[in-house]
């Protein structure tokens, strides 16, 4: 196993030529805007919140994928890399964490606009609030770390600890509205019953949920691959 | 609340309206600017610039971000 683990170690990162334009990241934008359209323009607005309950089908995906998915793969590969110590796992899990800070950062700014004209205030220290609030300085920490450390291995090996450590909150972020009295209301979407949406709004919110999927993984792919071209210019640099 | 209060004055302000017109007096008939100033509200709230802004700024931040991405693939493409 040891010697697997070296053999994986050393392999020097092969990087495949990059494109010049995305085609996937171009797809997932195209289909992004559609939605966009979509909402904005197609799907009723709420009864008693109006158009602003619109942002539901961009506040909602991002927190799925920039909280529970992008947490999740950013534990399971630096889980694994802890492991094995296979560099591309690394990668794996540098570009869930880039990615899903993204994501959460568009949670964050969109539920304070929703959170003003919802509730009359940008920011309520609330728990769900300040709970995902941790989360987004946990994924800032990561990669704030990740840019402090020069040795590619250690570089590797404490941020994959603190990679684990950050899905330990996210159980905790989603309990929080049961758990404590808050602003925040409780899912809609992610329950044990069913979504209780009516028809009309639930298909626009299943056509975000796959849009921002693609934009999700488009955005994994392309940071995986620079990623991957950055180790392999590092170990050109090296020989 | 509010809302009913100012349904009840736009309904007596009308009541009045149509007393003073059966009496023939017509400066009497005008509608008083009490009634302006208390519509009746009805529907959701407007909130329209709300959510403009919120797909806005999502937008602005993950093209921010790719435009980031893309800069960093061109900067590793330019390297030998």
């Amino acid at each position: 196993m040891m010697t697997t683990a070296s053999t994986l170690e050393a392999r020097p990162a092969t990087a495949r030529r990059l494109p010049p334009v995305d085609w996937l990241v171009l797809v997932a934008l195209i289909a992004v805007g559609g939605v966009f359209v979509r909402a904005m323009l197609y799907t009723p607005a709420d009864a008693m919140l109006g158009a602003v309950q619109r942002l539901f089908y961009v506040h909602v995906p991002s927190a799925i994928l920039g909280m529970y998915v992008a947490c999740t793969v950013l534990a399971i590969a630096g889980g694994l890399y802890l492991w094995i110590k296979d560099d591309r796992l690394d990668r794996v899990a540098e570009s869930a964490a880039e990615v899903g800070f993204v994501f959460l950062t568009v949670v964050l700014v969109t539920g304070s606009i929703w959170g003003k004209a919802s509730w009359g205030t940008y920011w309520a220290w609330e728990p769900r609030l300040t709970s995902a609030l941790f989360l987004w300085f946990l994924l800032l920490s990561y990669m704030v770390l990740r840019d402090a450390i020069e040795n590619r291995e250690a570089r590797a090996r404490l941020s994959a600890v603190l990679g684990v450590l950050a899905l330990l909150l996210v159980p905790f972020i989603h309990m929080t509205v049961y758990l404590f009295r808050g602003l925040h209301p409780e899912p809609i979407v992610l329950k044990p019953e069913a979504p209780s949406m009516p028809p009309e709004m639930l298909s626009t919110f299943g056509l975000a949920m796959v849009a921002f999927s693609l934009l999700f993984f488009a955005l994994m792919r392309l940071r995986y691959q620079w990623a991957t071209a950055r180790d392999a210019r590092a170990d050109r640099e090296q020989a | 609340m509010r809302m009913l209060v100012a349904g009840a004055v736009l309904r007596q302000d009308a009541a009045n309206t149509a007393m003073d017109s059966m009496s023939g007096d017509a400066s009497l008939a005008q509608p008083s600017a009490a009634t302006s100033a208390l519509p009746e509200r009805t529907g959701p709230p407007d909130t329209v610039s709300a959510m403009e802004t919120g797909y806005i700024v999502a937008t602005v931040i993950f093209l921010a971000y790719i435009a980031l991405l893309m800069r960093r693939v061109a900067t590793v493409r330019r390297s030998p």
